[in-house]
């Protein structure tokens, strides 16, 4: 069976962000901090697991340049089988959906069973570029899964996802996506040796044209206008008195303040 | 300003997702005609519903359109958006409006802002959208490119719900025949271990923590909430010991919530937590350390055993929203 994993290099949680004076376009300042997106790690093990069971193939892809090489990096030290990088100056403007197309391209291309993502990355939380590449591929998905098993020789797969309220058991024939979400698998800490080699491993690209894509197939449809900081909650109040006092202080400001209640 | 704006409305058993009226009651504010699209076997059942706050409603039916997948959704959708060229088209930033609005936006090749928390007309009749990004560290004002349809998530909470107003007119309109051959198909559908978990809209959310000190401990979690008539929420500490479902989970690998009040109860504020949550209204945060990160970050800080202090919070409260 052969799985491509969809994986994203971003801005680390912990990174420090500030938004600078003018608040234009260019406002945005993240720390130079970054880690793979976490839910990727999550398609990344559970693509491998796949691999255990059933074997094949493990093939990582991610779009981007500068440091978006090191999410493969972070797949080879995994485990994956293979890594590519689409690297093109047209998308470095792209938005989801640019993204989304190259992808596609891609994985039309490599003819997988099973394409994984993360159910969103944790920079833009979109949540956008996994469903839309089962869209433009004209292939069924499951978003938010939290369990997978594939029959290879029935072409089929069947998932539990997360919904709001509760669960739902998916069946879908193959090929098809699937976004992961926690729960999915529990990404390995990989060993060093691994990590040593994949910092020396030399990565291949593809830009739009290898992969036959137009670049107005990837101009975004959405601009950014600007950035702002988040808004600023007042300094906290801490309830002071003994008990029960402090608790009969705290359901008053609760409802006179606050008016929450 | 040509063109309408939609809103896909989610049903949820007879009527619909509240967050979909907010979308309707804010696309009203924009101007221009309001149309609320219903998906589903007898959708038309649903429009008293909708009807007071949308100008039209359109009610597309198939047998399984509404358990129908985002697949067969979108297809339906898109195809509808074609000939009538609405300007926008909104849903709820739930699991199941953005599931559909993925697959829509690469459907039609449409710029799509997902989980917005502002949308505004901006200039010639165009809309700006305002989202959180980097877990909510900074928000992002965009704007959108072509002609459109221009497709938005709006977060739950983001706008009031609308009063009622005069009803709309009904369409009704049957969808074609071969979606119930578009995979995916649901098999089975299951609650959330240790009770439904809807905290998507939940006007208030009671999150437990690692200092809980276990499954039993969620009960006072479940108490409070029960007082506010809210939802309980997690941290990932408590969901990681087993305590607590996943869909529960609050947090960056969690979900994101935006409710009017958020009540933490022995979660220590790790960065990964707070970005699930940040855009709550009022926090109010309950630890037994004084020291601890989250009370530079919530509105009200109680410091105490939790234990102690939780049920009586809920009485109080209880016994406040009685008189
Ligand atoms: C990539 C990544 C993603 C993550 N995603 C998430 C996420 O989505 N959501 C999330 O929550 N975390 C997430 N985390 C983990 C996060 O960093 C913290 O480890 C976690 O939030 C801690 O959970 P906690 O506050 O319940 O536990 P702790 O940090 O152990 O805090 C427990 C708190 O309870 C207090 N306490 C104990 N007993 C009592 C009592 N009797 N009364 C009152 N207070 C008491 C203690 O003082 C302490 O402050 C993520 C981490 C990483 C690396
Ligand atoms: N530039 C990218 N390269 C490879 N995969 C990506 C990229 N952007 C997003 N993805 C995949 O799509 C998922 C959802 O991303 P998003 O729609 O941005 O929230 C991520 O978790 C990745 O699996």
């Amino acid at each position: 069976m052969k799985i491509v994993v969809l994986v994203k290099q971003v801005p680390d949680p912990e990174a420090r962000v500030s938004v600078g004076g003018d608040g234009g376009p260019g406002a945005l300042q993240v720390e130079d901090r970054w880690c793979t997106s976490y839910f990727d790690e999550v398609a990344l093990e559970a693509a491998l697991a796949l691999r255990q069971r059933h074997g094949g193939e493990v093939v990582a892809v991610t779009a981007g340049s500068g440091k978006a090489v090191d999410a493969l990096r972070r797949a080879l030290a995994f485990g994956a089988d293979r890594v590519l990088q689409l690297d093109d100056p047209a998308l470095a403007a792209a938005d989801g959906l640019g993204v989304a197309a190259a992808l596609a391209a891609f994985v039309r291309r490599e003819q997988p069973d099973l394409v994984l993502a993360g159910r969103q990355a944790l920079d833009d939380e979109a949540g956008l570029v996994g469903p839309a590449v089962a869209e433009r591929l004209g292939w069924p998905h499951a978003a938010d899964a939290v369990a997978l098993e594939v029959e290879p020789a029935a072409k089929r797969a069947r998932v539990e996802r997360t919904v709001d309220g509760g669960r739902e058991v998916l069946e879908l024939p193959l090929p098809a996506l699937v976004t992961a979400q926690k729960g999915l698998a529990v990404p390995r800490v990989p060993q060093v040796t691994g990590v040593m080699k994949a910092m020396r491993a030399k990565i291949d690209k593809l830009d739009l044209a290898a992969l036959g894509l137009p670049a107005a197939d990837v101009e975004p449809r959405t601009a950014v206008l600007g950035y702002r900081p988040p808004p600023a909650r007042k300094p906290v109040r801490m309830v002071a008195g003994d008990f029960p006092e402090n608790v009969r202080t705290l359901a008053a400001l609760l409802r006179d303040e606050a008016k929450v209640l | 300003m040509a063109g309408a704006i939609w809103v896909v409305a989610e049903p949820r058993g007879d009527a619909v997702r509240r967050v979909s009226l907010e979308a309707l009651g804010r696309a009203a504010a924009l101007g221009g005609e309001t149309v609320a699209v219903l998906l589903g076997a007898d959708a038309a059942a649903t429009a008293p519903a909708v009807a007071p706050h949308a100008t039209r409603v359109l009610a597309v039916e198939h047998p399984t359109l509404a358990d129908a997948s985002s697949t067969a959704q979108a297809r339906v959708l898109a195809e509808l958006a074609r000939t009538r060229a609405p300007r926008a088209i909104l849903a709820g930033a739930t699991a199941w409006g953005r599931d559909l609005l993925a697959r829509l936006a690469a459907r039609l090749g449409a710029g799509y802002v997902p989980d917005a928390v502002e949308l505004s007309a901006g200039a010639d009749g165009q809309l700006e959208a305002v989202r959180p990004v980097l877990g909510g560290r900074a928000y992002a004002r965009l704007a959108f490119r072509g002609d459109g349809p221009w497709l938005v998530a709006l977060r739950p909470n983001a706008y009031p719900a609308p009063a009622p107003g005069a009803a709309g007119t009904v369409e009704r309109l049957a969808a074609p025949e071969d979606l119930a051959a578009l995979p995916p198909r649901v098999v089975e559908r299951k609650a959330a271990a240790g009770g439904p978990v809807d905290l998507a809209e939940a006007d208030a959310i009671v999150a437990a923590g690692r200092g809980v000190r276990g499954p039993e401990g969620f009960a006072i979690a479940e108490q409070l909430a029960a007082a506010l008539g809210g939802a309980v929420g997690a941290s990932r500490a408590a969901v990681d010991a087993g305590w607590r479902d996943h869909a529960a989970q609050v947090g960056k690998s969690g979900r994101t919530v935006a409710p009017r009040l958020y009540v933490a109860l022995g979660i220590s504020g790790a960065v990964h937590h707070r970005m699930g949550m940040d855009t709550a209204r009022t926090v109010v945060v309950i630890n037994q350390d004084a020291n601890a990160p989250f009370f530079k970050h919530a509105d009200y800080g109680l410091v105490g055993d939790l234990f102690q202090l939780a049920p009586a919070l809920a009485e109080e409260i209880r016994k406040l929203r009685e008189k």
